[in-house]
């Protein structure tokens, strides 16, 4: 849920990058890092090893535009791919408000991808949470290389839920289409907090019952 | 030349001349009261004491000898702390303290306790060389000097104890003639027996604690350390053992877990505590405790099972359950009788057991693929499959809509190369080189035993239905023998080979709601990269398959086809199961046709508001085009891609977005252009404009297309 300050008029939203080990999601953070104005940015924290695998989490808090007389402020975090560092990725999950599943395209990859997204769903669930109501994204990454799944058979096994959810198709490395998938959710994001809004706005005020007071029976 | 400030130099040196000079003797101010909370406080706390460090053993030693006071034989001192410390707290409130101390806080505040030796002045003096010290006979050798047992001990290996001149300076200065520094290295031999009494005479701190001793416990050591003790004929401290506990050995039925009472803890730890050592005394030996653990610490053989998600069974080297068994004294207990060994003592795995035969029967190879493809149970109990189950129990027979379909499917085969399956096996299931099968061998799959498997990401069939499937002149190649592995089957050619139909798309999918066009902080980036990767920020579109035909009778209700998506649905009489998978630009123009430039132009001439059309590169080589030779296009269709490269060049600047296509209207007619990449897309217009479905599909073939011929594979 977004965190709205009242006092300060600000909203922040917490979006989340989620998928396996390996398929790009701190390539995706750095490469907003790297492409975002300074002044709207603050640093990349990041905790990685050296072959690059994420510890705990990656962060980029970012400050953005005014809904409403409300600053957005958005916060960036991936999660450790890793299968063991499940507990890490409930806790970043928790409060999400988005979530960008980064999918590796790779033939060999569509197992560990499959897993990662039910383990999404299942994670998510512990929260109370259905992946069908959570602004999400898929990004199909790694669209560069060779040995590459076609973008119906990643639809098939990914996306073929009630409800679909936007898909794109990414090379993190070079930057394609990572801002159109982080702007996809966002604006799923916005949409959502606007149409709460109005719904919060439009709601009929609170009528005071008049109370009688009871005559005690003699 | 001028220098800068010299004048403000000059007068300020004048002014403090004069000052100096005409200083009056000024009457002294009373100092000004600043207000409190200017001023600096002190605080004082109460019940604040000062500790004192202890005296230097030596300094009072010397100071002691020097009124003629004697020192003890053996004495222990308090060595010098480095600090002084303030306690705020009673003295013997910080005793008590120090006794709650966890043990390693308390360690650490404990002084720190010098061991020292003394010895009579005459027996130091006796191997002092002359030149030192003053005439004997002037000396009290019956003094006692202090002496650091630290230093001494360091000759006591070699029977030469020593001590620094400088220590015994120290301590009886008057005695020499001159000084001795303490940098002096000079070393007095002391007498051997004398020191061995002083450290024989030492003894260990009055306030000591004897720790707990525990119960002797058989351990690999202890027989060892006896036969040990045995062969050197040295003794050791008498063991302090007790019996233990007896422990009851009953069969694990369900009445002796009933009446198996919780042993008492309290007396349990009353007989184990050690009983008061006795020297000369014998020592019991350890009872034995009388079982064995297994390895898997339940005493019962180890289950061949691994986890469910790392595939099947690994043969396990440990003993089945089926195995013959040695009971606790080793002995072998035949196969017979443990058919009813759940109900008799755990055995263990004592002897070597012997490798029994499980029997098993070999199922009929073709029956062995249809058990594999018929549709299994869900492995948890849902609320569908209880319904399914109840439904199953209370009405057997099948319903006629649903057998045809399964039918259907479980006839559907596709059929994969032989190959590139041979090559990714694992040798051990290998018995020949696979590189001798030729490149066009296929082999038959019912498309039954894929299609579940298809939205897991891994597509796998056992040895059995494999070796079973396998071209009968390639058999030879694949071993499945028992517990052999699943067989992967590459998900590229599993999807080369499948129906057109399989990787349908849920027809009920609702779109996410993406509601009004914000203006996110990332939107202009998103543009900005769009543009630079010439690729559109859009999402994919949905993968848009024809739904396939039924061919037996069914319900009228059959799915209408979405006008609005892509493709719409196949015409009946295609036979769906059997097409290959179309590649994106076969779905983009919805045919199974093999594509070529020519073959796209035809089949775009046939959509709806389009008249003819025309592919070119960016840099004006046409591909293939079917526009009217009599409009003369051709110059303009080669410009266009610059033309557009420079609009686009200028739409960066507005905010109108990327540019998806340019229509030149004109008074014959009117040509919308697309391009992507490379590639440009020429249409002419059957009417004044082009349907906005057309539009879409102009530009995800222009998409497709440039994928094709830009970057061809």
């Amino acid at each position: 849920m977004s965190i709205i300050n009242y006092a300060s008029r600000e909203i922040q939203f917490k979006i989340v990058y989620y998928g396996p080990a390996l398929c790009g999601k701190t390539t995706n953070l750095g490469y907003i890092h790297k492409r975002i104005n300074p002044e709207n940015r603050g640093d990349l924290v990041s905790l990685a090893t050296a072959s690059d695998r994420t510890l705990f989490f990656d962060f980029l808090p970012l400050n953005a535009v005014v809904i409403k007389g409300f600053v957005t402020k958005f916060q960036l975090y991936t999660v450790p791919g890793q299968v063991i560092y499940n507990a890490t990725r409930q806790l970043v999950l928790r409060s999400v408000d988005g979530v960008i599943f980064v999918a590796d395209s790779q033939w060999e990859k569509m197992e560990e991808n499959v897993e990662s997204f039910k383990n999404l769903e299942d994670n998510l669930a512990k929260q109370n949470i259905s992946i069908d109501e959570i602004p999400s994204v898929l990004q199909y990454n790694k669209r560069d290389l060779e040995n590459i799944a076609p973008v119906n058979y990643l639809e098939y096994v990914l996306n073929n839920r009630k409800k679909r959810v936007q898909s794109f198709e990414v090379v993190s490395s070079t930057g394609q289409n990572v801002f159109a998938s982080l702007n996809a959710v966002s604006q799923i994001l916005l949409h959502k907090f606007s149409k709460q809004s109005d719904v919060a706005k439009t709601a009929p005020a609170p009528v005071a019952i008049p109370f009688e007071p009871r005559v005690a029976r003699v | 030349m001028t220098i800068p400030f010299l004048s403000y130099f000059k007068r300020g040196n004048g002014s403090a001349a004069v000052k100096e000079k005409a200083a009056p003797a000024k009457p002294v101010l009373p100092p000004l009261e600043k207000p409190s909370s200017e001023r600096f406080s002190k605080t004082v706390m109460p019940n604040a004491t000062r500790t004192l460090p202890p005296q230097d053993p030596f300094e009072m030693a010397a100071r002691s000898t020097a009124l003629g006071g004697q020192m003890p034989a053996a004495a222990t001192a308090i060595a010098p702390s480095p600090a002084r410390t303030i306690s705020f707290s009673p003295s013997s409130q910080a005793i008590s303290a120090q006794q709650d101390l966890p043990p390693a806080v308390a360690l650490a505040l404990e002084p720190q306790v010098e061991r020292v030796i003394s010895l009579e002045l005459g027996d130091v003096l006796t191997e002092m060389p002359s030149g030192y010290v003053k005439p004997l006979e002037s000396i009290d050798t019956s003094r006692r000097v202090l002496l650091k047992a630290s230093e001494v001990e360091r000759g006591m290996a070699t029977g030469n104890p020593t001590v620094s001149l400088a220590t015994v300076y120290q301590q009886v200065p008057e005695i020499f003639i001159r000084r001795i520094t303490e940098s002096d290295t000079s070393q007095l031999n002391l007498p051997f027996q004398k020191v061995l009494n002083g450290f024989a005479s030492m003894h260990v701190r009055a306030d000591q604690e004897r720790a707990n001793a525990v119960p002797q416990v058989e351990t690999p050591f202890l027989k060892v350390t006896l036969e040990d003790n045995r062969k050197f004929g040295t003794t050791t401290e008498p063991l302090e053992t007790t019996e233990m506990p007896p422990v009851r050995i009953e069969p694990p039925t369900a009445e002796a877990f009933a009446a198996a009472e919780p042993e008492a803890a309290a007396d349990a730890i009353l007989k184990m505590t050690p009983a008061p050592s006795t020297n000369g005394v014998t020592p019991k030996n350890p009872t034995r405790i009388p079982f064995k653990l297994s390895l898997n610490g339940t005493d019962a053989p180890a289950p061949e099972s691994v986890p469910a998600s790392s595939g099947p069974s690994v043969p396990n080297p440990l003993p089945s359950p089926l195995a013959s068994v040695a009971n606790l004294e080793g002995a072998v207990v035949p196969p017979s009788e443990t058919e009813n060994w759940d109900t008799k003592a755990p055995p263990t795995c004592g002897a070597a057991p012997t490798p029994v035969r499980i029997p098993f029967k070999m199922a009929a190879m073709a029956s062995v693929i249809e058990e594999e493809a018929k549709p299994k149970p869900e492995p948890w109990l849902t609320k569908e499959t209880v319904a399914a189950a109840t439904e199953t129990t209370a009405e057997p027979k099948v319903s006629a809509a649903v057998l045809p379909e399964t039918a259907r499917v479980a006839e559907v085969k596709i059929a994969l190369p032989l190959l590139p399956i041979l090559k990714s096996l694992p040798p051990m299931q290998l018995t020949g080189d696979p590189s001798c099968v030729p490149a066009d061998v296929r082999f038959e799959l019912p498309f039954a035993l894929i299609e579940p498997q298809l939205a897991s990401g891994r597509v796998s069939i056992t040895a059995k239905v494999f070796e079973v499937s396998v071209p009968v002149s390639f058999r030879g190649l694949f071993q499945a023998g028992p517990g052999a592995l699943d067989v992967s089957l590459p998900l590229q050619e599993v999807l080369k080979n499948l129906p057109a139909a399989a990787l349908r798309m849920r027809a009920d999918q609702e779109e996410q709601d993406a509601g009004q066009n914000f203006a996110t902080p990332f939107s202009a980036k998103a543009e900005e990269d769009a543009k630079r990767f010439n690729v559109p920020a859009t999402p994919v579109a949905k993968p848009v398959v024809p739904e396939p035909v039924a061919e037996v009778a069914e319900p009228p209700k059959a799915e209408v086809p979405d006008e609005g998506r892509d493709g719409g649905a196949a015409s009946p009489e295609e036979p769906s199961s059997d097409r290959p998978l179309r590649t994106p630009l076969q779905v983009a123009l919805n045919t199974d046709e093999k594509l070529d430039a020519k073959g796209v132009v035809a089949l775009i001439h046939k959509l709806s508001g389009v008249k003819a059309c025309a592919i070119h590169f960016g840099d004006g080589l046409s591909l293939a085009g079917s526009l009217p030779a009599d409009l003369e296009t051709d110059g303009i269709c080669a410009m266009a891609p610059s033309l557009m490269q420079r609009l686009e060049n200028h739409l960066v600047d507005t905010k109108l977005g990327l540019l998806r296509g340019m229509t030149l209207s004109c008074t014959k007619g009117a040509v919308t252009f697309y391009m992507h990449e490379n590639l440009c897309l020429a249409a002419l217009h059957a009417d004044l404009d082009l349907p906005s479905e057309t539009r879409e599909r102009l530009s995800r073939i222009v998409h497709e297309l440039s994928r094709k011929y830009s970057h061809p594979v």
